[in-house]
């Protein structure tokens, strides 16, 4: 493993921790904060990689340490997340979580816990994990992610040391596809600017190829939409929705692409051509630009931005694109790009 | 892998492991056993992160190997077999196992040994032989009294001290602390203290069985690790991390009553009192009266609650000091007396409001301490 502990981006925030470790300065808790995608969970594995590690410059990624932390086989190293079908961490996770803490580490020299999405926590867990934050034991190593920090309590991201981590430029990231994960060129162009910054994005898309099509798919779909009247749209947006949680988060999904597409035609309208996510789209966005004004793109962005949050805010999603669908304005003759 | 053994050794093998196996599934693979074939015995090991067992079984080990078998499948299967030669062979599909017994055949597919924790083994550190009845004693006079709420890991634990000739064991969980002293044949080198988890000594307990040969008790020399040695297997025990409460100050260092009775008459009364108390927060409430002219002395165990009505037990005791009176909680009365069972028992107390102590009468190795209840008399 190289100097990045495999972090694609953020240099600054791997350079803070390496000299930490270095100086034997670790803090005992940390909050790693950025958008989902951003590294957040590579890091926090590095970290806990770093504080196990056998070899002279950690971590190495190489030694038994290393590999079972990056199997998820290590005893040491626990991950919490929002468990399947739930939208919140419940403090029995926490408890269970203490008692282990408060067992000496079975094979590694630290234990670390990384705790996902910590702005999801129950008021109970936080405040049960509040007690843990107060009295750290001496070989436990805390590693809190989210993406909304103001939704945690003040308490808890007071005794955590912040590390931000931001969106990766679009070079930067189609760089480090290119030479660490051999992507071509031109998937790495593409993968990089579909992932917005966000490498865990792009490295989602390259593994599964099912995810480009996806894309293109939900593009074709948004220009049915904005090319329908009223009631067409509600029958092309009924198959949209359905399903349990899964269905959820692929209409989140659905969403990012749809934000995307509007924000490029944004661009495209006030004059900005060059980075475009969707840049085989620009016969359509010229098209668009042409037919609407800048107020009906802006409300266009507004409406599906608040959309995604309600959806995330668990609105019956079914209604939350019903009236998404209707607010979107029409813009007939798009064409298949 | 290549081997063949006695279904009911097997069996046996597993039951024993079984107890280490996961039920939380964090780290899935605890969830399995792992089979070492080495040279003339199968090794099978199993560990829930906080304690590991593993034992041993006579084999004709034809091929050394390893690997982790989902543990609940193979006891099912392997408990269903008839008590015939059992053949384990992994040559097939990798980290798949072929079981056959009789004319019984089975695959089972497991995981990588490598992925399975390393069972720790604890190689240095000291070492002390311990009578296994004296060791069952101990462990039966602390773990009662150990917290089950998670909330206070420290207090879930049995503190454990070795110190020149003798080992103290001690667990508390708020309301009530046991402390018991046991002697070693041998002086240890220097003092160790840790904490054991409470639920480590009850498993050791049930390995134990009727094993009347010397348990090998092994402090690793980092201090995070207490091996015992048994008969029929190994078993490692994590150490909980934390400072246990200073527990001699909540020892009283005197008394204003002191009275003496008999432990099944005193279990007796104290059970029958719970019955009565059951609705009223299990107050069982204690009166002790020197004697008095001529007549002796008594102790007097009641309840009462507002719907079930009043109980009242009377027996004779040795009392010395000042009359007084106390209330406890009846399932911590319960849990003490019935785990000193025969003899005579010293109660203890200064005032209402002040901790009881309870003693065994001819025996200092034992001290219980109960916080009390307030009410009004
Ligand atoms: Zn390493």
């Amino acid at each position: 493993m190289t100097a990045t502990w495999g972090l694609i981006g953020n240099g600054s925030a791997v350079a803070a921790l390496r000299h930490s470790l270095t100086q034997d300065r670790l803090a005992h808790a940390y909050l790693l904060v950025g958008p989902d995608g951003v590294g957040k969970a590579t890091l926090a594995r590095a970290l806990a990689q770093a504080v196990n590690c056998l070899q002279p410059d950690p971590p190495c990624g190489e030694c038994t340490q290393c590999r079972r932390i990056a199997n998820g086989l290590h005893p040491d190293v626990t991950v919490v997340t929002v468990e399947a079908g739930k939208r919140e961490i419940g403090i029995h996770l926490i408890r269970e979580l203490q008692f282990s803490l408060s067992l000496l580490p079975f094979e590694g020299r630290t234990r670390v816990t990384i705790i996902h999405d910590a702005d999801r926590l129950t008021t109970e867990a936080s405040n049960a994990l509040l007690k843990t934050l107060e009295e750290p034991p001496p070989h436990v190593v805390l590693a809190l992610t989210c993406h909304d920090e103001e939704a945690l309590l003040p308490t808890i991201r007071s005794r955590c040391r912040r590390v931000a981590l931001n969106p990766v430029a679009t070079a930067e990231l189609v760089q480090a596809l290119e030479t660490a994960h051999g992507v071509d060129r031109e998937l790495a162009g593409t993968l990089a600017r579909h992932a917005r910054g966000l490498p865990g994005r792009a490295l989602a898309a390259m593994a599964d190829p099912e995810a480009l099509a996806g894309v293109s798919r939900s593009i074709a779909q948004l220009r049915a939409l904005v090319a329908a009247d009223t009631p067409q749209r509600l029958e092309l947006a009924a198959p949209l929705t359905g399903g349990g949680g899964a269905a959820r988060e692929g209409l989140l999904a659905l969403l990012r692409v749809w934000l995307d597409w509007w924000r490029d035609l944004l661009l495209v309208k006030t004059g900005c051509s060059s980075g475009l996510v969707f840049a085989a789209e620009m016969p359509n966005y010229e098209h668009g630009a042409a037919a609407l004004g800048l107020p009906d793109i802006r409300r266009a962005v507004a409406a599906i931005y608040g959309a995604s949050r309600q959806i995330d805010l668990n609105v019956n999603p079914r209604l939350a694109l019903d009236v998404l669908v209707l607010r979107l304005p029409k813009v007939p003759g798009l064409t298949p790009t | 892998m290549r081997l063949s053994c006695l279904q009911e050794n097997f069996k046996r093998g597993l039951d024993i492991v079984g107890r280490a196996v996961a039920t939380r599934t964090t780290l899935p693979i605890t969830q399995d056993v792992l089979l070492v074939a080495e040279e003339s015995r199968l090794k099978l090991c199993a560990t829930n992160l906080e304690i590991a067992i593993s034992c041993w079984v006579g084999a004709k080990v034809e091929e050394e190997g390893s690997l982790a078998i989902p543990a609940r499948l193979l006891s099912e299967f392997v408990s269903s077999l008839p008590n015939d030669r059992l053949d384990i062979i992994s040559s097939g599909p990798a980290n798949q196992v072929q079981i056959k017994c009789a004319r019984t055949e089975a695959h089972i597919s497991g995981h990588d040994a490598d992925d399975f924790p390393p069972i720790p083994s604890v190689g240095d550190g000291f070492s002390v032989q311990l009578d296994p009845e004296v060791l069952r004693k101990a462990i039966g006079r602390v773990v009662f009294a150990a917290a089950t709420d998670e909330s206070r890991p420290v207090l879930t634990g049995v503190y454990t001290e070795f110190e020149d000739r003798s080992l103290t064991m001690a667990a508390a969980d708020g309301f009530r602390l046991s402390v018991h002293k046991v002697a070693l044949s041998e002086a240890v080198p220097e003092k160790i203290s840790v904490i054991v988890p409470a639920r480590a000594y009850s498993e050791l307990t049930r390995l134990l069985g009727d094993q009347t040969d010397p348990v090998t008790v092994t402090i690793s020399a980092s201090g995070t690790q207490l091996l015992f040695h048994l008969n029929s297997a190994d078993m490692v025990s994590q150490i909980i991390q934390g400072t246990f409460p200073n527990y001699q100050q909540l020892i009283p260092k005197s008394h204003g009553t002191r009275c003496v009775a008999d432990v099944g008459e005193f279990l007796r009364s104290t059970k029958i009192a719970s019955v009565f108390a059951r609705d009223g927060s299990g107050i069982v409430r204690i009166q002790m009266g020197p004697s008095d002219d001529g007549l002796p002395g008594k102790l007097v165990v009641s309840a009462r609650s507002e719907e079930v009505g009043d109980n009242t037990g009377e027996m004779d005791a040795v009392v010395d000091g000042d009359a007084s009176k106390i209330a406890f909680n009846g399932r911590y009365l319960t849990d003490v007396l019935a785990e000193l069972s025969t003899g005579q028992v010293a109660l203890e107390t200064t005032s209402p409001s002040s901790p009881g102590v309870f003693r065994p009468i001819g025996a200092d190795d034992y001290t219980h301490v109960v916080m009390p209840m307030f009410v009004q008399w």
